[in-house]
């Protein structure tokens, strides 16, 4: 690997604010003796995790959430993570069900420790992408906090500022739309077809892996 | 996302819960352009069913021109055969950026195994592949399983036998007279060969003259093979023994001579053979076995992949020479010089591969004595549909008595079909115009064709109407310039030939060019300026792809006995190269209308 690649990564690992940087580093701290600990190592494969996770605002926070891994080529769709998170018992029953037709899930799970943790450890170290992902993780790292005592303190790559700065770089005055449906047209990828959470995620995988080529 | 097409084939074979196997159980991979997706020998590790891109097929012993011998395009699938091999036989190269759902083997395995049909997809796929393969390998015409596997009795021809006792000018006679190379004489019960060397050897540096008998050149010590032997055996003899023709012997009895000429023809594409069986047949009973050869031969000229324009002028000459030796039978020699025979349409042009209808009519000069033409002519049309031409449903045939006539009959036909100008007319000046005189005094039709031309080139009301035609039927493309793809095929004969042929018949008439075959006439327009040459040769190789695709349609219903021909070929059946060819062939076809009706001022009719 060369040496820019690392320090890319290691970049990537301090992104953020101070505030999310300090928090991760007590979290990590707290967590040295637990079984989560390796979570906080930094990650030298060359495998990433995409997530694309749709919540809904009630009182029980109903989150579907899909997480694939991705390496250079290959998009691992049939490898997904793929769960609604809620408690089933006093989650709205209609918006649970909403949630599998229009994401597309199949399995509830309630958010205890343990099912967290199996999504925890789908994820590991490696470094999440996703389109809007700091959106989208804000919602989940609070259920973490709950359930595990830390938010995911993985390595994050924004796709939808990625395909920004493309853009930007190649066609100056453009105005630049937020929804992935465009990005998509943008770069000659296909059309995502209905709303489900891993379609958006192997959406925002593919799209990561088109930027990636194009800034090389 | 990964909603994977898989309504088409080879997915359909699955039923539903198979179909939701592969939904769940496929990846997605992204290659690069120029990425090499599968190489040659590497182990078949997964299906690739591509989602949008191109991927191209390459054989990398191959030099670079021919190496490319596969193209997928979005809804194809690739490393199936892989898989069941083992190990790639070819490289798999992106060639454009390509997006692939990828099938991992054990998927692709457990489904092999649970829809037996699923597999069977791609075994005869394998299987179709490697015919492919051996019928390109075996590039000497007819392929190599029949090439080992053809008798001697295919291929042997009457023995010519003489007696022994005669003189040498007889002999030469006879061998002229049946067009054969070598004879055979009988003394004291053995056979002697007695060949044109010999003759030549005998009169030239021997001391024999005219008179002396022919057992005193023949040769005694012959090579004999039996008529069940191998015909490769025959010709590893005569190459053992350093001689071109072999005898067939059959416990004692002769059975007949192969010749070297023979085995050679008969490997290549058996073209010398038809031809010498017409210009040998001396009985209407021959010439029809003769002619019923020539799809025979169009077979392994198109197996050879002689290109298509060297096997329409041989077909053409053939046909030529066989109608020409119909006449010959049924027509008096006294009026051979006083008239002409003429055929018109596609045998006109020299376009009929195989035997379609026969259009033909009959010039008579003005002062001919011929009172009983129409019997005679009635004959030669029943002869004919003995060869094989079946009779034209729009009876444009010589026993038709509207198309016979006297030069001066057919000038005022002429006059009256260009001053009439209506549908029936034009169509007739049409025909008319693709004439090509096959039998009698080709003079005649000279002049009724310079008539033809002198009423009509300059007559650009005339050509406008004529023109016209050309557009009558749609080119088969969608508004955005792909093929239409409706289920029964698409017409190739009025979407493609006929518009080209039309035109050109058009422009050549405006021209004045003789030529009546389409590829010649575009020859001439490019020589004459009136189109330019990458045009012409555009249109010329248009013309020749619709015209294989129609004539492999029409093999294929000539295997299957399907009396109906159609002129439809299913685009869905075409490999994804031909479609290309096909797509590209018919904006050719659209852009030659559109020359048309500017040049014609057709865009109001």
């Amino acid at each position: 690997m060369s040496g820019m690649r690392l320090l890319d990564r290691h970049v990537a690992l301090f992104s953020g604010s101070l505030r999310t940087l300090l928090q991760r580093e007590s979290d990590r701290r707290r967590c040295a003796g637990s079984p989560y600990a390796w979570l906080f190592q930094p990650y030298m494969g060359e495998e990433l995790v995409a997530l694309a996770c749709h919540a809904s605002d009630d009182a029980q926070p109903v989150i579907s959430v899909a997480a694939v891994v991705l390496d250079q080529h290959h998009v691992q769709t049939s490898r997904a993570w793929v769960a609604t998170i809620a408690n089933t018992q006093s989650a709205n029953a209609t918006t649970l069900r909403r949630h599998h037709c229009l994401y597309g899930t199949s399995v509830a799970l309630a958010p205890s420790a343990e099912n967290l943790g199996t999504l925890a450890e789908f994820i590991g170290n490696r470094p999440l992408i996703g389109w809007q992902l700091d959106r989208s993780l804000d919602r989940l790292n609070a259920l973490f906090k709950k359930g595990l005592g830390f938010g995911l303190p993985n390595a994050q790559v924004d796709v939808a500022k990625l395909h920004q700065r493309q853009l930007r770089r190649l066609h100056p005055q453009v105005d630049i739309d937020s929804r992935i449906g465009d990005a998509l047209d943008r770069w000659q990828l296909p059309t995502l077809s209905g709303h489900s959470v891993l379609g958006e995620s192997t959406a925002s995988a593919l799209l990561y892996l088109r930027l990636q080529r194009e800034a090389e | 996302m990964v909603e994977v097409e898989l309504s088409q084939l080879p997915f359909t074979l699955l039923d539903e819960e198979g179909r939701d196997h592969v939904r769940r159980g496929v990846d997605l991979a992204y290659f690069d352009r120029d990425e090499i997706i599968l190489e040659t020998g590497q182990a078949g590790e997964c299906v690739f069913l591509i989602h949008k891109g191109e991927v191209a097929e390459l054989d990398t012993t191959l030099p670079a021109s021919s190496a490319r011998i596969g193209h997928y395009t979005a809804g194809d699938l690739f490393g199936a055969i892989s898989i069941l091999n083992g190990k790639s036989r070819y490289r798999f190269q992106a060639e454009q950026e390509c997006l692939c759902y990828i099938m991992p083997k054990a998927l692709f395995i457990q489904l092999c195994r649970h829809y037996p049909e699923f597999e069977s997809f791609f075994k005869q796929s394998l299987s179709h592949k490697t015919r492919l393969l051996t019928e390109k390998r075996a590039e000497g015409g007819v392929t190599m399983a029949g090439f080992m596997l053809a008798k001697v009795s295919e291929c042997m021809r009457e023995p010519l036998l003489m007696d022994a006792s005669a003189d040498i000018a007889s002999a030469v006679k006879q061998l002229n007279d049946s067009h054969a190379d070598s004879l055979l004489v009988n003394t004291q019960g053995k056979y002697g060969m007695v060949t044109k060397t010999d003759l030549l050897n005998g009169l030239v540096l021997g001391d024999c003259s005219n008179a002396t008998p022919v057992e005193a050149v023949a040769h005694y010590s012959l090579v004999t093979v039996t008529p069940n032997q191998y015909l490769f055996e025959a010709l590893v003899l005569m190459t053992r023994h350093k001689v071109a023709r072999v005898v067939v012997m059959e416990q004692e009895l002769l059975k007949g001579v192969v010749e070297l000429t023979d085995v050679l023809s008969y490997f290549s594409s058996r073209s010398y053979v038809v031809s010498l069986q017409v210009e040998q047949a001396n009985s209407l009973e021959a010439l029809a076995a003769a002619s019923q050869r020539t799809p025979e031969l169009v077979k392994a000229l198109m197996a050879q992949g002689v290109k298509l324009r060297f096997a329409m002028d041989l077909l053409a000459a053939l046909n030529g020479r066989i109608i020409s030796k119909a006449w010959s039978f049924t027509v008096d020699e006294t009026h051979h010089s006083d008239s002409c025979m003429m055929v018109m349409g596609s045998e006109g042009r020299g376009e009929q591969i195989l035997k379609t209808d026969q259009d033909n009519g009959l010039i008579l000069a003005d002062d001919s004595q011929w009172p009983d033409v129409a019997e005679q002519m009635q004959a030669l049309t029943q002869t004919l549909i003995r060869l094989g031409y079946p009779p034209c449903p729009g009876n444009i045939m010589v026993s038709n008595p509207e198309w016979v006539g006297s030069v001066s009959q057919w000038k005022r036909n002429i006059v009256k079909w260009v001053s009439a100008r209506d549908g029936d007319s034009l169509m007739k000046l049409a025909i008319l115009l693709d004439a090509h005189a096959v039998a009698g005094n080709p003079a005649l039709l000279e002049s009724v064709r310079e008539e033809l031309f002198e009423r009509c080139s300059r007559d650009e009301l005339l050509l406008s109407y004529f023109a016209r035609t050309a557009l009558r039927f749609s080119t088969p493309l969608t508004l955005f310039g792909s093929l239409k793809k409706p289920q029964h095929g698409i017409d190739i004969k009025k979407g493609g030939i006929f518009p080209i042929v039309h035109g050109v018949r058009t422009m050549a008439l405006e021209r004045r060019i003789k030529a009546t075959s389409t590829l010649d006439r575009l020859d001439a327009l490019a020589a004459d300026g009136r189109l330019d040459r990458r045009f012409a040769d555009d249109l010329g190789e248009a013309l020749a792809l619709f015209t294989e695709l129609r004539l492999k349609q029409q093999l294929q219903e000539l295997d299957t006995a399907i009396d109906k021909r159609t002129n439809r070929v299913v685009v869905q059946e075409l490999s994804s190269l031909e479609r290309d060819l096909l797509r590209e062939a018919m904006h050719i076809v659209k852009d030659f209308k559109q020359r048309l009706s500017h040049r014609y001022h057709l865009e109001y009719s």
